[in-house]
């Protein structure tokens, strides 16, 4: 998208995409510089014309103040009073090093107003991009969502930019060190040649489409509407442990912090426990985020807060969602997503704050820190909190709050270490070793067995071995990149099957009733710590099966395997000393 | 030892200072010759077609046909062969594409870019 430099007579000259919108009324002449520049290049070749720019003779006496037109709150571009502006442009362009353009002041005398059919869009694309932060392929994809013309939906944006509801920002911008990506905060880029110099493309968020310097990115100022006619309805009620820390919850959200961190077993209902807060914060006007770091935890929670909010419009944005621009109150996000989003939310809930991808680099917790308004609060939900978080607490940096329990006060079940010594792998497996046989038929005596297994190869692998191993049970698996996997999963929570493999995709977020767990190879160097504990809370969460088996079967007890043991013997013991257990 | 240290150092300040005497650059007309003699060994080279598929509404088009121009010797001196390149464009060519693909054409004679659909028209 390019930019125009626009230049109206009452002293205003400002960057606008859509330069026949620009006009301040109907009687005077607008002129605009052609051809167009990207913004992020326009916007240098306005600072400096800026500072080329001799006061005129008001300024000298400190009258220019009473006579510059000054525009409505906030709105992009730059004001100021002077003898030329048009000449100071050129100059400044001249002097940029840019390639040399053809560069001609055209006037524009005749406005052009909105279609009617336009306008009519209007508001269904101002409630749409309320809180946002979109590229202008997100613009192109949004203007398809509500029937529009690249163009109009482009007219839109710059009308909300002139009211003050928006701006218009460079996508990337040179900082001292180097580029910086306005999306995701990330400083890696590769840098390529075009017509105007060098470009930049950011490398880090491609997923959510490609960046480059050469385009803008349209930040919306509005707060997202939150609407009071919602119910809360809560499904099944809190026990005594849950109702101290929800209570502890909706304090939190009417106090000064900023942050807090609610630290619950496996299964103690923390999602639910956040419930009377995040109702509380919507009666306030509040607008809330529910993110986390991956779909399957997002589609899990998605029915249950539809179930307790009746009526309340949650949008539920992931990379595999239809309607990436759905406008709600409430939304409910993968973290990537939550890239698009800039200052809007007053309230942001961020479940499995500990899981790849939120825990593997600094750019999805930027953009979480970047969608939270000021003032705003984030409360982080975790069963296995990273140290650096607990570090915070202990600094009183970040409230801490406890839920050691799970909801129905039983134990959680303490994984048992078996000795399973055989070639791992996909290469040279043929059979299934009898000893683990033998595990698994013990388990699925009891019920389904989630069977963990550390790579994605082994997967079909095992499932091929376990099915010539028990012809007669129902097996199958799936893992990250697989296009089944939503039909399995939904398969899975609905026990139709008794032995289902999977990589770690499934160890959070997900509760399969009577669910038993074995964790092939739980000494592989890709499991830690959390991820085992997460593992083996996938065991016992329904109050009609509390109980379940979690078997580590490795060739030896590694650090991970160890620590996992004693961080739920620590759990459970640190509820029993609570009275949290029967 | 001293005056044996002082020795060295002028040796090396005098050998510093004709350095810049001694520096030889190719000649213009040998560097011509040179890169004719490789131009012509490499048309003996086969050709290998490459096809590309890119979405005309990408906006990254610029850099994904730079990153190609970029990789294009590597490729060739890999396969042991020219590598023809023809990008074909999916979707509908916005006129901020036509202005990107028309740089492009220019500035990468290697690659031809088009939009397969008004081939066939």
């Amino acid at each position: 998208m390019k930019f125009f430099f626009t230049y109206d007579p009452d002293y205003a000259l400002r960057l606008s995409p859509c330069p026949e919108l620009d006009r301040p009324d109907g009687t005077r002449a607008l002129a605009f510089l052609t051809p167009g520049l990207p913004l992020g290049l326009a916007r240098v070749v306005l600072e400096n014309a800026r500072r080329q720019v001799r006061p005129n003779w008001l300024a000298r006496c400190g009258l220019d103040g009473a006579v510059r037109r000054l525009g409505p709150a906030g709105r992009s571009g730059m004001e100021w009073s002077q003898r030329e502006p048009r000449a100071a442009v050129l100059r400044a362009l001249a002097a940029s090093g840019l390639p040399a353009r053809e560069w001609a002041w055209q006037e524009i005398r005749e406005s052009r107003d909105l279609a009617p059919e336009l306008l009519v869009k209007e508001e269904v694309f101002s409630t749409r991009v309320r809180g946002r932060q979109l590229s202008e392929g997100d613009l192109t994809r949004l203007g398809r969502e509500l029937g529009l013309l690249e163009e109009d939906v482009l007219r839109l944006a710059e009308l909300a930019v002139q009211s003050g509801a928006g701006e218009w920002v460079p996508a990337l911008v040179r900082e001292t060190a180097g580029w910086r990506c306005q999306r995701c905060g990330s400083k890696q880029v590769e840098e390529w040649p075009d017509d105007w110099g060098t470009a930049a493309t950011c490398l880090s968020c491609t997923c959510l489409g490609s960046l480059t310097s050469r385009q803008a990115l349209y930040r919306d100022r509005r707060r997202i509407l939150v609407s009071s006619a919602f119910r809360f309805q809560p499904v099944g009620e809190l026990n005594s442990a849950q109702a101290a820390a929800a209570e502890q919850l909706l304090d939190f959200m009417r106090g000064k912090e900023s942050e807090a961190l609610l630290w619950a077993a496996c299964g103690a209902g923390k999602t639910e426990v956040c419930f009377p807060a995040i109702a509380w914060a919507l009666s306030q006007g509040r607008a809330v985020l529910f993110a986390a770091p991956r779909q399957d935890v997002v589609h899990d929670v998605a029915p249950r807060l539809a179930a307790a909010f009746p009526g309340l419009s949650a949008p539920v944005l992931t990379g595999a969602s239809s309607r990436r621009f759905a406008a709600g109150e409430l939304v409910l996000a993968t973290t990537h997503q939550v890239l698009r989003f800039h200052q809007a939310f007053e309230v942001i809930i961020l479940d499995e704050m500990d899981a790849f991808p939120y825990a593997g680099g600094p750019m999805l917790a930027w953009g979480l820190q970047r969608a939270l308004a000021p003032g705003g609060k984030i409360l982080y939900l975790s069963a296995t909190p990273a140290p650096e978080i607990l570090q915070r607490a202990r600094r009183g940096a970040c409230r801490l709050i406890r839920l050691p329990a799970r909801y129905h006060r039983r134990p959680l079940p303490v994984p048992r270490w078996v000795k399973l010594t055989m070639p791992w792998g996909a290469a040279g497996l043929s059979q299934c070793p009898p000893a683990l046989a033998a595990e698994l038929e013990k388990l699925v005596a009891h019920g389904p067995v989630l069977l963990f297994v550390p790579e994605i190869p082994w997967v079909e692998r095992w499932v091929a071995v376990l099915r010539q191993t028990f012809p007669a049970w129902r097996i199958d698996g799936s893992w990250s990149a697989d296009g089944d996997r939503q039909a399995k999963t939904a398969r899975l929570r609905r026990g139709e099957y008794e032995i289902f493999i999977t990589t770690s995709i499934l160890e959070r977020g997900v509760t399969i009733r009577g669910a038993q767990v074995l964790v092939l190879a739980a000494d592989h160097a890709v499991f830690g710590l959390r991820g085992l504990v997460q593992m083996a809370g996938r065991a016992g969460r329904t109050a009609d099966f509390p109980g379940g088996e979690v078997v580590f079967a490795a060739d030896r007890r590694s650090r991970a395997v160890v620590e996992a043991i004693r961080w739920i013997e620590e759990q459970n013991r640190l509820a029993a000393a609570e009275g949290l257990l029967d | 030892m001293t005056w044996r240290l002082g020795l060295i150092g002028l040796s090396a300040g005098i050998c510093w200072l004709l350095a810049g005497r001694w520096e030889w650059n190719v000649p213009p007309k040998w560097t011509g010759a040179l890169l004719a003699v490789l131009s012509r060994w490499r048309r003996t080279w086969p050709v290998a077609h490459c096809s590309f598929r890119l979405d005309a509404a990408d906006a990254d088009l610029e850099h994904s046909l730079w990153r190609l121009r970029r990789n294009l010797p590597g490729l060739e001196t890999e396969l042991r062969s020219l590598v023809a390149v023809d990008v074909e464009l999916c979707g509908e060519i916005l006129p901020a594409a036509k202005e990107v693909i028309a740089s492009c054409q220019r500035r990468y004679p290697g690659i031809q870019v088009g939009n397969p659909e008004e081939q066939e028209a």
